[in-house]
């Protein structure tokens, strides 16, 4: 087993796998770029090390940063996350050159799914379905239009390198291709330095179920089950849960069966994740392999008790699973939403700054994994997300009911954040009776504006004029008596300053 | 003891109260005669009663703004005369003639020249924040005036981007309320 790993990710992900070395009594060092010196990834590892500007291509994506780093301190291993160089396969390769351990699949079959292009033509040879789609879409704009025009409208547009949504678009007619086609490159090279795009017929109102597996390194394969992750803006996940509503027993069992042949065929070992879609008539396609650690993995923690950051470090440690198949129990449902400073009612714009004040919730079934604290900065470098909350119930309705007193009494006050949006969500009739599909904001929330029950606005007006009062009181006491003559109705009101 | 508040959509919200005990005061909520007893304050939070009822009130005070937060719902007030145009919730009536950075960032691309007629909705300049493409647009129907941009700028949050000057009211008078709003579509 490592002595120390040097985790090379920041945020709620990076404190998320420290907590896990800490208990199998593994040192950590954590990595941090110059934007976040107030992030609490740092206190929560062993050791840290700044790896760089702010900049994710000078930090987080510079990889002889974070080797050097790793050999500076003494680790054995590096453990990637999510996002950043967690799926990079050149990545895995120098950091097995350099006589460490990835704490992911080989480099091989990152290479290997890693590429949706690459993926999809070994899959049709499986015998699991896949999406129709163009290979290689044409430079040339007269031909793209040609060769889309064949796939057939509407079709989506993404990154061939890379997940999380970035880069995607959905292109409903021709007009708005070429434009569409740019702006996915553009991401795309942002995101991932490497701007290939890949093209495939858009499916609609479809389900995204996605199966977890876990494979050693000596050939044990298995599988925790599905997540439902249809609830997307943008192809960015919101909220998840497992078991999905949509999914029979028997439906599980062939999607499995397909995620587990996958897996197999590309000698995949550690976590992963093998994505489908789901269609209205229960046919489903596969979409891709995430290779590595995903970030809802919490319900899954929840449902089988299992937690996958030890078990992705035993594996990359090379000790056998321990379990097979049939040892794995599932029990109840979980759900994960996800924080995100950002402002629903504004198109969803990112709202950096500094969070002045953080709640986590607490209670039966409910678990918080933050990436902020009270005076962290939301820095405007990185991924908008600031927490995930999760929620596990005997049934769908108890987790249900849990996430949604989770989301009342979580609190961040400075950046505007998503939490009264998820709250909608998670009480709206249609995402109660289970009616998801990744369509569904858009149908249900998509002129979203705030509401709050009667009452509350003028009780959070009068806590501030109160507290407030009570401050001025302490610090300005001199000023008593002092009111400024202006004409200003402004500062007429002299409440602030008066105390009582 | 009366303050007047105003919210991130520009109203004003006047608050009144009188102090009956260092930590006990009397309001009107809704028309009611309403007790707030203070039970605990820390930094960044209270403990209220309200009619006897207890209540949580996550709260902080940032130059001059407030905020609060209650029930997952966040109030943000500001406690100065000039009102900011970051509000959380949208202004119903007048337009903003001016597209300011709504967060620092990149200019990928600005696609209006000075003259121009825009209609709203209408995508002016592509600003890339937190990886994210993100489109800034016209609220109302209007003409560029000024474009204080280029492709390639690093901007900061609040940098004046595009200045427009729009057209009087609609002929049949109403504003323009539905189309606001300057996030990604």
């Amino acid at each position: 087993m490592f002595q120390k790993i040097l985790i090379a990710n920041r945020g709620e992900i990076a404190i998320r796998v420290a907590r896990t070395c800490r208990e199998l009594g593994i040192a950590t060092v954590a990595v941090y770029s110059e934007a976040d010196l107030s992030s609490p990834h740092l206190f929560a590892a062993d050791e840290a090390v700044c790896i760089g500007p702010a900049q994710a291509s000078q930090s987080y994506l510079n990889a002889q940063a974070l080797i050097s780093a790793a050999q500076q301190t003494g680790a054995q291993a590096i453990h990637p996350g999510y996002g950043f160089l967690s799926e990079n396969s050149a990545f895995a390769q120098l950091v097995r050159e350099a006589g460490l351990t990835f704490i992911g699949p080989s480099s091989e079959s990152l290479a290997a799914v890693g590429n949706k292009i690459f993926a999809r033509q070994t899959v049709t040879k499986l015998g699991v379905p896949v999406v129709p789609a163009l290979e290689h879409p044409s430079r040339d704009p007269a031909l793209l239009r040609e060769q889309v025009q064949a796939l057939g409208y509407p079709v989506l547009i993404k990154a061939a390198s890379g997940g999380g949504g970035k880069g995607m678009r959905i292109v409903r007619q021709e007009k708005e291709l070429l434009e569409a086609a740019a702006a996915a490159e553009r991401e795309a090279v942002s995101a991932f330095a490497e701007g290939t795009i890949y093209i495939e017929r858009y499916i609609e109102r479809p389900r995204h179920i996605e199966v977890q597996i876990l494979g050693d390194q000596h050939g044990t394969l298995v599988h925790l089950g599905e997540r439902e992750c249809s609830i997307q803006r943008r192809y960015q996940k919101i909220l998840e849960e497992t078991p999905s509503p949509a999914v029979s027993p028997q439906l599980r069992d062939a999607m499995t069966t397909a995620a587990l042949t996958v897996a197999k065929a590309a000698g995949y070992y550690n976590a992963g994740t093998v994505e489908f879609i789901l269609d209205d008539q229960g046919r489903f396609y596969f979409l891709e392999v995430n290779a590595r650690l995903q970030v809802e993995h919490p319900i899954t923690e929840w449902i089988t008790g299992l937690d996958l950051v030890r078990e992705q470090i035993r594996i990359a440690a090379g000790e056998r699973l321990g379990f097979a198949q049939n040892d794995i129990q599932r029990r109840g449902h979980a759900f994960e939403c996800r924080v995100y400073a950002e402002d629903p009612a504004r198109g969803f714009l990112p709202s950096p700054g500094t969070v002045l004040a953080w709640n986590a919730p607490t209670g039966p079934g409910i678990r918080v994994d933050a990436g902020v604290t009270a005076q962290t900065v939301v820095s405007v470098y990185y991924d908008p997300l600031i927490a995930k909350l999760s929620t596990w119930g005997q049934d769908r309705e108890q987790a249900r009911r849990r996430m949604e007193s989770a989301l009342r009494q979580c609190a961040v006050l400075g950046p505007t954040t998503n939490l009264p949006f998820l709250l909608d969500l998670v009480t709206h009739p249609a995402f109660i009776a289970g009616d998801t599909h990744t369509g569904f904001l858009t149908e249900h929330l998509s002129q979203w504006q705030p509401t709050s029950s009667a009452g509350h606005d003028l009780e959070a007006a009068l806590t501030i004029a109160i507290t407030h009062a009570r401050k001025s009181r302490v610090t300005t006491a001199t000023s008593v008596g002092g009111q400024p003559v202006t004409a200003s109705p402004w500062q007429q009101l002299g409440g602030w300053r008066m105390g009582q | 003891m009366k303050t007047t508040l105003l919210a991130t959509n520009g109203t004003a919200v006047t608050v009144e109260y009188t102090q009956r005990g260092n930590n006990d005061y009397e309001t009107q909520i809704n028309g009611q005669a309403t007790r707030i007893q203070l039970l605990s304050e820390e930094d960044g939070a209270v403990t209220l009663l309200v009619n006897g009822q207890p209540l949580r009130v996550h709260v902080v005070h940032d130059g001059q703004r407030s905020l609060a937060a209650i029930d997952g719902h966040v109030y943000e007030f500001s406690r100065a005369g000039e009102k900011k145009g970051t509000g959380r919730q949208r202004e119903t009536g007048r337009l903003s003639p001016e597209i300011r950075s709504p967060m620092p960032g990149k200019i990928l691309a600005v696609r209006v020249s000075a003259g121009d007629t825009v209609e709203a909705g209408q995508v002016l300049v592509l600003l890339e924040a937190m990886k994210m493409e993100n489109a800034l647009t016209a609220e109302g129907i209007g003409q560029v005036k000024k474009i204080h941009v280029s492709v390639g700028d690093l901007v900061e949050l609040g940098q004046l981007l595009v200045e427009l000057e729009f057209a009087t009211a609609h002929q049949d008078g109403s504003e323009e309320v539905e189309k606001r709003g300057n996030g990604e579509k």
